[in-house]
């Protein structure tokens, strides 16, 4: 049967979660930005902000421009017509968030202040 | 039998979700290996230690008993919402033997089993075990995993070839010998502290304490050294003063016969003459590095 045959294996663990409702700050120039990116397809298609772990200060963030998930753990906002997805598991810690956009040659792109982030690392792609 | 936390972690991005959180490189190791891990925080500083086994397409997660809960939640409050990866605790299901002897070849042919090829860090599956041989700076022991449910018969077949259970205190003092650091030596310090920079891939990008750890690579002068001591005396754990002034930790003490084993934390400077004197009693001290 093999090591993992035996009996004591637990369910699936499930972590649980504060779950806030969402609001997101874009910036003109971030919703400008967007649009851009979304090339017509809104919709058919939304954009998920997530976090996960990794970075140097804990977490990640994560943006993706998808066809609307069949999850029924996001909350949905409308920014200037576009669908924004945050998942319910997100919400505490993405919730407050100011999206901005930078045109540099070097580390630019969608910026993210997270007020509820005790610390971020130098790229801002990551915080804790 | 060790105490310790057991996560199985099942779905096709759990190594990835591990790999994110942890100081080195896992992505692309070998299946028939186990590979140690360190768990840091934002400042570089260790909060875990496990070994990563993937058995029959999972991971199975040995970490320390003490953090389990708290390396579990970051393991699954980190997983994005569209990552396959499921936690497990095995706690109850899997349990862990380690042996420690001059020759486990024989252990395994006295056991019944014939031909097998013992390597650093190499899992083999044995009927419903997986047997791995870990090298630590003080010698070797053979960690075997199998199901809770058939532990007593294995300790009957161990027992039955002359090997029997040792206390808490034998372990310690075992374990001290070979060098086998417990999350209390080492939890709140830098891996270069406890000559853990194996544990730490500089080519692996961010994760929890990588910018602590690249400037410790590049700029960092180590201060403090995790050492073995080893004496005549007992002492106690706790933070005493050299005789020269210097702070000593003691996270770690154990004797027998006579023989004391000790792991401390000491500024590298007073490593260096190979003893150290505390409360008037001269210790042999190495610094310990794993390799």
């Amino acid at each position: 049967m093999g090591i993992l045959g035996g009996e004591g294996f637990s369910l699936p663990v499930v972590s649980e979660t504060e779950v806030v409702d969402v609001k997101l700050n874009f910036t003109d120039k971030a919703i400008r930005a967007l649009k851009q990116n979304m090339n017509g397809d809104e919709n058919t298609h939304v954009l998920v902000i997530s976090a996960q772990s990794g970075g140097c200060s804990g977490y990640l963030y994560d943006m993706k421009i998808i066809e609307k998930p069949e999850d029924q753990g996001f909350q949905q906002i409308s920014i200037d017509g576009i669908n924004v997805f945050v998942h319910n598991k997100d919400s505490s810690m993405l919730n407050g968030i100011q999206i901005d956009f930078k045109e540099t040659l070097m580390g630019g792109g969608f910026q993210i202040e997270n007020p509820n982030a005790d610390r971020a690392c130098g790229c801002g792609q990551s915080f804790g | 039998m060790r105490p310790q936390s057991v996560t199985l972690l099942q779905g096709d991005d759990s190594i990835n979700v591990i790999d994110r959180v942890v100081s080195n490189r896992i992505v692309d190791s070998s299946d028939s290996h186990g590979i140690d891990v360190l768990f840091c925080d934002f400042n570089g500083r260790i909060t875990d230690i496990g070994t990563i086994y993937k058995i029959q397409g999972k991971i199975l997660l040995l970490s320390s008993e003490e953090m389990g809960n708290k390396t579990r939640k970051t393991l699954i409050d980190g997983k994005s919402w569209d990552e396959k990866c499921d936690l497990i605790i095995a706690d109850e299901a899997i349990g862990r033997v380690t042996l420690v002897s001059a020759d486990f070849q024989s252990i395994f042919t006295r056991m019944g089993f014939e031909g097998i090829n013992l390597e650093k860090n190499r899992v083999i599956e044995i009927d419903d075990m997986i047997a791995v041989k870990s090298e630590f700076p003080g010698g070797s022991v053979l960690d075997i995993l199998l199901p809770l449910d058939h532990m007593n018969e294995f300790i009957s077949i161990l027992e039955a070839v002359e090997y029997s259970e040792m206390s808490d205190d034998r372990w310690n003092f075992v374990r001290l010998v070979v060098c086998i650091p417990s999350l209390t030596d080492i939890s709140g310090n830098l891996p270069n502290e406890c000559g853990m920079m194996n544990l730490v891939s500089k080519d692996k990008g961010c994760y929890p304490g990588q910018e602590v750890h690249a400037r410790l690579d590049s700029r960092g002068r180590t201060a403090r050294r995790l050492c073995l001591l080893t004496g005549e005396a007992a002492i106690i754990p706790g933070k005493y003063r050299l005789s020269n002034g210097s702070p000593a930790h003691i996270t770690s003490c154990e004797s027998s016969d006579s023989v004391s084993y000790g792991i401390a934390k000491l500024r590298v400077d007073d490593i260096e003459p190979g003893y150290v004197n505390l409360d008037g009693v001269n210790w042999k001290v190495k610094a310990l590095t794993y390799l």
